[in-house]
């Protein structure tokens, strides 16, 4: 008998097989597809790959700027393919070899069932129909999420899609009509938009990345109507009709009725939970959406059955799996005072472009629960040097609290609510901001440590020193 | 008025706190020097502490079950009062000349002072949060102008483990920075605040086995005790006795290259010595057991002293610093005593100085005391050189570790009669095996050897010993 069964091998379920294997634990995990999951087959690596050709593209637009002079022939599809697929497969490969040394691999379809001793136990079927009994003291559900669908919209996979077939492209759709404005939404529109499509991005809420900071929000809309790109916010989509290989969007804004018409539809209205077929319905576990309940750290009301990642209705996104994976093997190793992951100190990632990344409250969230305490720093990347090179005209925020230093704290003024940064490598120079925001630390401890000149992140630095009142170059 | 602070003395190596069990004075009692004003309780005992000045006590600081670090104020008191015709503050660093030990020549007001002609006292039941409400700690009055400083990780840290940061503070760290493991301590200190001090009280009554986890039920009915009440699935933590033990194994391991080396000797004449002592000690009124290992215990004495690097200490080993080997002109001889508590190891202060009748008086005594629990800290801390004699246990060899910072420790297994050669004959003699293990830092194989042959013919012809008695 295992110690723990992880069912599904995504970042969720690898992350508490590797976390266990490390506490010494014996675990088996069980994948119906490919050991990585969604991120590294359907989502965030092959997204990114060609994110990278397209900021490649981004910057061969600005040649003019930069003093080259380039043609650009176009796009070679197989070329591209085998890219996003050489990136997929080198890491695949490495976790496969990381997966089967640390844990017993079972490749079928995982779905729980009740042991001889009563316990929850994973019946998997393999490709040829056989039925494997694994048996462990502990369960943990990682199956991730599949994406969803708007009523009464059919995905055909040709030209209504989701981002699962979107993704494997080899010529860009001339015409894109994307349904959604969250994350992966305005990622496919800035993978395409610089390889010639024309792109309209339709949002039922006010703006765009709804849930990022409205600065944010204002910053992106704004660069992407720049670029050509079609952004409509408060559009409700009523119908999506597909004739001879075309389909036709009707969409309701400010009043009026409006038909948009697209070689492609991108459905990409959020994810939801794979948890349909597992048998987790049986153990009462689901809520009325499909989601696992769980307490902070995972366990459901079942004795020895836990659920981590985009099954559960915290943030679905491969990092918070993985954090909340480690926490369900430290508990289940019994490691001394785990903690929840705190997802409010989860930073948020959006590789659009530009990139947006964010940890911590939102100025409207800090302002809702602290009300005028809340102070609002801003540095800008077109004062920076870096930003300037880039041709950046995002920014970084900083909303702290103005009072209650936190006890202990050596300086003046309060915590470090939230980071909100748009420009180029957000998503890596968050890094030091979720420090901030996890540590709560206040404006002038941050001011101290010194940043390298010239940097990105020492926009960061500025607006901590703002912040605390003392503006170096910003004010 | 001259108000001197009196700090909380050094409760015994490595100990850094004690809770306070009892105030023996009050505020506002003149007091006289090495008058007892409070009893401590260490994790190793309770200590009656003495107080290094007469005078009128202006300030207790703390209340009945709070913790107190080594070096923090303790009693404030005032030198300027006239008690009772006792000195005042002529010399404070004297207050420590009146005990056993040689003074460390410090200043009570400098730092804190080895501690000194302390008593035994009952141990407290149970250890009190450190947590106190905000109006006891308006009553601590110099921890209220302390600053709280904490860095954000530190913050953190207290914040998830529901620790406050004001009632620890000043911590542990530059200027009073709280660090990482003040707040550790303090979550201890929370997470078990019912937890008996391991020490006296627990001798009679043995702590009941903690609850098992509610997965695995435990019928009462079905328990079966293991060694000293241990039932398997417990877990235990690591604090007290067992933190020490912990600690200086670790130590031990990590710092000294050890070595060892070994031989088997005919006890046969020990044996019938050690009867024959004990039947004349018996004779003139001495209710004194002269046994085997306090002979083994005396011969060791004389090993060390021809052998001087067993009997040793490394100092100032340090970054590019190579140190220093120090020759010690005492011995302060150890020896491992199995309690219900854990390993102790006391020491026969100044072993050399002892004649054997002093020596078994003296082991049959402490190990008494380490049984009890009643044993105090200075009978614990200060050894040189530690005897081992795990052939009690019916073992007839051992791999001791050695009891870091010392540089030697000596094991006997088990004496039994075994097979043995003399003049070429087979033959029945009662034997054992010495087992030394040594820092091959401060002592060459040449010597440890040698050592332990000297040793083992000592202890064949005890009354070789007589040559340097």
């Amino acid at each position: 008998m295992h110690d723990i069964v992880v069912l599904g091998g995504g970042p969720g379920g690898y992350a508490v097989a590797f976390r266990a294997a490390a506490r010494g634990l014996d675990v088996a995990l069980v994948e119906a597809d490919k050991v990585g999951g969604t991120c590294l087959h359907r989502g965030c690596i092959p997204s990114k790959s060609i994110l990278h050709v397209a900021e490649v593209l981004e910057e061969v637009n600005r040649a003019d700027v930069l003093g080259l002079k380039l043609t650009v022939d176009g796009l070679d599809g197989d070329g591209l393919s085998a890219f996003r697929d050489g990136v997929i497969n080198g890491l695949h490969k490495g976790l496969e070899h990381l997966a089967t040394s640390r844990a017993t691999v079972h490749r079928g379809r995982g779905r729980l069932a009740t042991g001889d001793d009563g316990r929850v136990a994973v019946d998997v079927t393999d490709a040829n129909g056989e039925v494997t009994r694994v048996a462990g003291h502990h369960v943990v559900i990682a199956t991730g999420s599949t994406p969803r669908s708007l009523p009464g919209v059919e995905i055909d996979g040709e030209v209504v899609q989701t981002s699962d077939q979107a993704l494997w492209f080899t010529t860009p759709p001339q015409r894109a009509v994307i349904i959604g404005a969250g994350a992966i939404g305005m990622e496919f529109a800035s993978m395409w938009r610089p390889m010639g499509s024309e792109v309209t991005v339709v949002e039922a809420l006010d703006r765009v990345l709804p849930l990022e900071d409205a600065d944010a929000s204002t910053a992106v809309a704004k660069a992407y109507r720049r670029r050509g790109i079609d952004v409509l916010t408060s559009a409700r989509v009523q119908a999506v009709r597909v004739d001879a290989g075309t389909g036709a969007v009707d969409v309701e804004v400010d009043g009026d009725q409006r038909t948009l018409e697209a070689d492609l539809v991108l459905v990409a209205v959020g994810r939801g939970p794979n948890t349909a077929d597992i048998g987790a319905q049986e153990f009462g576990v689901l809520d009325d959406r499909g989601f696992v309940e769980t307490d902070g750290y995972g366990a459901t009301s079942v004795d020895g059955l836990w659920a981590v990642g985009d099954v559960r209705p915290t943030l679905a996104l491969a990092h918070a799996a993985f954090a909340e994976g480690q926490v369900v093997a430290d508990r289940i190793a019994g490691v001394d005072r785990v903690q929840p992951v705190d997802h409010v100190q989860t930073p948020r990632v959006t590789y659009c472009h530009p990139e947006v990344a964010s940890v911590g409250l939102t100025e409207a969230e800090a302002r809702e629960q602290h009300g005028d305490d809340v102070v609002v720093s801003t540095a800008s990347m077109k004062a920076n040097a870096k930003g300037i090179i880039a041709g950046s005209d995002g920014f970084v925020k900083v909303v702290s609290l103005a009072g209650e230093t936190p006890v202990g704290a050596i300086g003046e003024g309060g915590a470090v609510l939230g980071v909100h940064i748009v420009g180029p490598h957000a998503t890596d120079i968050i890094g030091e901001a979720t420090l901030a925001t996890a540590w709560e630390a206040v404006p002038s401890e941050l001011a101290a440590i010194t940043h390298a000149h010239p940097t990105l992140y020492e926009a960061m630095g500025e607006a901590f020193q703002s912040a605390a009142g003392l503006p170096f170059h910003g004010h | 008025m001259t108000v001197k602070d009196f700090k909380l003395p050094d409760l015994g190596e490595g100990l850094e706190e004690g809770d306070i069990v009892a105030w023996r004075v009050a505020e506002g009692d003149v007091i006289e020097l090495n008058q007892t004003v409070a009893d401590i309780e260490t994790a190793k005992a309770v200590v009656a502490v003495p107080s290094p000045f007469a005078g009128r006590v202006v300030e207790l600081v703390g209340e009945v079950g709070d913790t107190l670090e080594v070096g923090s104020v303790f009693v404030r008191i005032d030198t300027d009062v006239d008690a009772g015709g006792v000195a005042t503050d002529a010399d404070d660093g004297d207050a420590a000349a009146a005990a056993p030990r040689p003074s460390s020549g410090l200043d009570a007001d400098e730092e804190p002072q080895p501690l000194v002609g302390y008593g035994q006292g009952k141990a407290g039941g149970t250890r009190r949060r450190r947590h106190r409400g905000a109006a006891a700690e308006q009553d601590a009055a110099p921890a209220e102008d302390a600053p709280i400083l904490a860095k954000p990780p530190v913050r953190k840290l207290a914040k998830d483990l529901g620790v406050d940061l004001a009632a620890i503070a000043p911590g542990s760290g530059p200027d009073g920075i709280i660090t990482r493991d003040d707040v550790q301590a303090a979550a201890d200190d929370t997470s078990a605040p019912e937890a008996a001090a391991p020490a006296a009280s627990e001798v009679a009554a043995p702590a009941a086995p903690e609850p098992a986890p509610a997965s695995a039920p435990v019928r009462p009915g079905e328990l079966t005790l293991g060694f000293r009440g241990r039932v398997p699935g417990e877990v235990e933590p690591i604090r007290g006795i067992r933190k020490r033990i912990v600690e200086k194994m670790e130590t031990s391991r990590r710092e000294i290259p050890a070595a060892s080396c070994s031989r088997e000797i005919d006890v046969s004449r020990m044996w019938d010595l050690a009867k024959d002592l004990t039947a004349d000690a018996r004779d003139q009124g001495l209710d004194v057991k002269v046994t085997p290992f306090s002979i083994v215990m005396r011969a060791a004495v004389l090993g060390l002293r021809r052998f001087p690097t067993l009997n040793a200490r490394i100092v100032g080993r340090q970054g590019d610093e190579p140190g220093e080997i120090h020759l010690l002109e005492h011995i302060h001889l150890g020896f491992a005593a199995d309690t219900d508590h854990g390993l102790m190891v006391p020491n026969i202060k100044d072993a050399h100085t002892r004649s054997l009748v002093e020596i078994s008086a003296e082991l049959a005594d402490l190990a008494g005391r380490a049984r009890d629990g009643s044993i105090g800290p200075g009978a614990l801390t200060g050894g040189t050189f530690t005897v081992n004699n795990y052939g009690a246990f019916g073992n007839d060899d051992g791999d001791p570790i050695l009891n870091h910072p010392e540089c030697g420790i000596l094991g006997i297994g088990a004496m039994r009669e075994r097979p043995w050669v003399v003049d070429g004959e087979l033959t029945i003699r009662r034997t054992a095996t010495l087992r030394l293990a040594f820092d091959h830092r401060a002592c060459d194989g040449g010597e440890a050897g040698r050592f332990v042959t000297y040793v083992g013919d000592l202890c064949e012809q005890p009354s070789r010993i007589l040559l340097h008695a």
